[in-house]
């Protein structure tokens, strides 16, 4: 297990490095560069520019300051965002724990609901209702993430004023509540982003976990439940299920990506401050250190999160626990 | 017979629809298992032994269909008129089966003391903890050492005879009136077969249960049956005393049959 | 599935006619305010957007572009995959140890934010730009599956046949291995628009991708995005026709997928 575990993590480093490398690689080989914009303003001049690039270190060679980021990154400076005019590592700090919130949040959920409904499709295999619910998952599967949030926004929002729209708190009167009026706060205004991705996870979720569990079922054990005296609940839930949940966290591993990239404009569009939407804004900015910042946690993100769903799907199957 | 009729099949047809046509797996079957019978049910692959067996259990496949003129009577009781529920009731408590495959037929990620113990929780035991100590009696029972460290095993730590055990304990948990047994020991090496095959005998002694052998080994049929069905092609062509089907059988079929069993010592 | 394929034709076939169909020029701005943002009505069927702009021709329009974009994307991604993953399967050794790690770098960053990361490199792009770009980002996931195919292809017998004749390998390659990948391939493609359709929409709707005033379904959204509710038909047409689309492309890939997977190859 140990040896395991040790392989995975430096396959997951791996990853990691190559990916830092190639990000800083496509971002330094861009025409123009983080001051490009000022450029238009008179009071900037050449010699000006020259000095900021001097200042930062863009003029130096390509390999120079792959080496400096690097370093740099190791001690955990990730450099000046000049759009925000904060260190990028400030900026991580912030945003990070918030998409975390979001993500978490909309995984748990999701899963949940995909768990419960991919089971009970799978009881209910060939009836009318399964079939139904079958075809409305891939339909919601079907609605691009930023669709189905305006849709969100459209709804609920604008017309029953039911969960707040926009933002993470409420702007005025966040700070003089107590820590339980704050967390509630926060809670209200996850509610439609975090739901939003949640509905998109479950359906995904659903569809591969209803295969698994119908693959499940014509297994020789179900079989040797139902000769015992197991109604069709049990035998499902009880026998069927558990074989079918290690597949599922692998799954989830594999979602990663995508609720990350759904992410990027549920945050967008519901002005949730994480790290998707900086993202958005730092490109709109020319703000490389905090693009690559970006990609940097996004990758982060998955590689560990995919390197967990393994080891847990690991160890949830006993057949693959090496036992001493 | 001076025992009572426990099971009486009384035209038994078994349908498999598929996309390629419909095959009828059991042609019109038709016997009797008295209590405490052991009765045999030969054939080679494929001729619906094993259909039968399911059939009487309904736990079929979900493309088979069993007939509208068939019959199958239990204890009294028309099996093919009861709903879901009342079979349930039925099934691990009167009527049980031992499954051929002790690797598939077991849960994989369940302890096998939990399998076991689920037959008592799924027939009227409360407490999980006396389920539990009932499961454990009848792993020793059925032979397993140290059956109460092994309870806390997973299949896959378990070796080929003693998974069988453990499908054999839980088919008798319930001390069941009919058992059924489909090809318990085809999966199994030569020396575990005949310890499994003396443990089926002690316990049908011990429990005088009726117990209904599906096999293609006669071998099996010639240990411990006293009487024996031959089928073919979805049919039976034979019923008769083991002593009878050995030595003078009826059907050209079953004279067949026993020609192809290998010996030590004919010249055939 | 006919009914997902008819759908697909009919909105290639309206991208197609696009000039001759759409009543009003998809960039006219009509100088008077008072087209703005009007509800669908008999002139305006599917309303006009906040510069006046007819959105029916737009979406019209903007079948073109999105359709356009997405199809040759994915061509590009899937020739580039494909020649990739070809190679890296076939050549075995380090060429494929190396390939797989950039495949796997590539796939562990969520799409998005790598197309972000090359749209902050290049600033606004052309709509050839874009192709490039979903393209460029697209052939990991086809390379690693054609990979695993042509490694299983490479060990077939008539390709093992082949080389034993004395063919060179590169004609072994392209006459033996390379066919065997078509079935695989249209599936993988066909699933990909699927993806690449909704991608970019998302990025021309974040003002990334299609730059106004060329129409994308995904820029027609971005006009009302502040306030979806008020101007529910600058959403809602282009954003049907989005999930139209997808939907019946997502039913033939299905389809398509399940035709190939069961014959030729055996996943268990």
């Amino acid at each position: 297990m140990r040896r395991f575990l040790l392989a995975r993590g430096a396959q997951a480093l791996a990853v990691i490095a190559l990916v830092a490398t190639l990000a800083f690689t496509l971002v330094h080989l861009a025409p123009g560069d983080p001051f490009a914009a000022s450029l238009d303003d008179p009071t900037n001049t050449a010699a000006l520019h020259a000095q900021q690039m001097h200042r930062w270190g863009y003029d130096q060679p390509l390999p120079v300051q792959y080496l400096k980021w690097l370093g740099n990154l190791a001690r955990g400076e990730f450099g000046w965002s000049h759009s925000r005019n904060r260190r990028v590592a400030d900026v991580l700090l912030e945003t990070v724990p918030r998409t975390f919130l979001l993500m978490g949040a909309a995984l748990v959920a999701g899963v949940l609901a995909g768990l419960a409904l991919g089971t009970w499709q799978a009881a209910r295999r060939g009836t009318p209702a399964e079939r139904a619910s079958g075809t409305l998952a891939t339909a919601v599967l079907s609605v691009p993430e930023f669709l189905v949030a305006l849709a969100a926004l459209a709804l609920p929002a604008a017309r029953w004023h039911l969960f707040p729209v926009s933002g993470i708190a409420d702007p005025a009167m966040h700070d003089s509540m107590s820590a339980i009026g704050r967390a509630w706060d926060v809670t209200r205004h996850l509610v439609l982003p975090a739901g939003t991705l949640a509905l998109l996870t479950a359906a995904g979720v659903s569809r591969y976990h209803r295969s698994a569990m119908l693959a499940m079922l014509p297994e020789e054990f179900v079989r040797t439940a139902r000769a015992k005296g197991a109604g069709e609940y049990t035998a499902v839930v009880r026998h069927a299920l558990r074989n079918a949940l290690g597949p599922l966290i692998t799954i989830v591993g594999l979602l990663l990506p995508t609720l990350f990239g759904g992410a990027v404009f549920v945050e967008t569009i519901f002005s949730w401050p994480g790290v998707g939407r900086m993202m958005v804004e730092a490109v709109g900015g020319n703000d490389y250190p905090l693009v690559l910042a970006g990609v940097l946690v996004g990758s982060v993100l998955v590689v560990l999160g995919s390197a967990l769903a393994d080891v847990l799907s690991a160890l949830a199957d006993p057949r693959l626990r090496i036992e001493a | 017979m001076t025992a009572p009729v426990l099971l009486d099949v009384r035209d038994l047809v078994v349908t498999y629809v598929s996309d390629a046509g419909a095959v009828r797996a059991v042609d019109g079957v038709s016997f009797a298992v008295h209590a405490g019978e052991t009765v045999a049910l030969v054939g080679e692959s494929g001729c619906g032994k094993t259909s039968v067996a399911f059939a009487l259990m309904r736990v079929m496949a979900p493309g088979a269909r069993i007939g509208a003129g068939s019959r199958i009577t239990f204890d009294g009781a028309d099996l093919l008129a009861l709903d879901e529920r009342a079979m349930c009731d039925l099934r691990g408590r009167k009527i049980s089966m031992i499954f051929q495959e002790p690797a598939s037929a077991l849960n994989p990620v369940m302890k096998v003391g939990a399998q076991v113990a689920e037959v008592a929780l799924l027939h009227g035991e409360r407490s999980k903890r006396a389920a539990w100590d009932r499961a454990v009696a009848m792993l020793d029972r059925t032979g397993i050492a140290d059956a109460a460290r092994r309870a806390h095993q997973y299949p896959h730590e378990l070796s080929g005879g003693m998974r069988q055990r453990v499908l054999i304990a839980m088919a008798l948990m319930m001390r069941p009136a009919l058992v059924i047994a489909d090809e318990p020991t085809s999966a199994l090496d030569v020396t575990v077969q005949a310890q499994i095959l003396d443990l089926l005998r002690d316990l049908q002694r011990e429990t005088g249960m009726a117990v209904l052998f599906i096999t293609h080994d006669f071998g099996v049929v010639a240990e411990l049956c006293s009487r024996a069905m031959v089928m073919r092609a979805g049919r039976i062509v034979e019923d008769a005393p083991v002593d009878r089907i050995f030595h003078a059988p009826a059907d050209p079929y079953t004279a067949e049959l026993l020609r192809a069993v290998p010996r030590l010592t004919a010249d055939r | 599935m006919k009914f997902a394929a008819a759908v697909l034709v009919l909105f290639v076939v309206v991208a197609v006619a696009a000039p001759a169909i759409a009543p009003h020029d998809p960039r006219a701005t009509p100088q008077s305010e008072t087209q703005k943002n009007l509800p669908p009505s008999g002139a305006h069927p599917f309303g006009t957007d906040q510069y006046s702009r007819d959105v029916l021709s737009r979406v019209i329009y903007g079948a073109r572009v999105s359709l356009g974009v997405a199809v040759v994307a994915v061509m590009l991604a899937l020739t580039l995959g494909a020649a990739i993953g070809a190679v890296a399967g076939y050549a075995g050794g380090w060429t494929d140890i190396i390939c797989m790690r950039v495949v796997d770098a590539m796939l562990s960053v969520p799409r998005v934010l790598l197309l972000l990361v090359l749209v902050a490199s290049t600033g606004p792009l052309t709509v050839g730009g874009i192709i490039v770009l979903l393209g460029c980002t697209g052939w990991p996931g086809t390379s690693r599956l054609v990979r695993g195919e042509v490694r299983l292809l490479k060990e077939r017998d008539y390709v093992l046949a082949s080389r034993a004749m004395g063919t060179p390998e590169w004609r072994v390659f392209v006459l033996h291995v390379l066919p065997g990948l078509v079935p695989q391939l249209l599936v993988t493609g066909t699933l990909a628009l699927a993806t690449v359709i909704p991608l970019e929409a998302g990025l021309s709707f974040l003002g990334l991708g299609v730059q106004p005033p060329t129409a994308s379904w995904g820029n027609i959204i971005s006009d009302a995005a502040e306030r979806p509710g008020d101007t529910w038909w600058v959403v809602l047409f282009p954003g049907l026709a989005i999930v139209c689309t997808v939907l019946a492309v997502n039913t033939i890939g299905e389809r398509l997928r399940e035709r190939i997977d069961p014959r030729g190859r055996s996943r268990t």
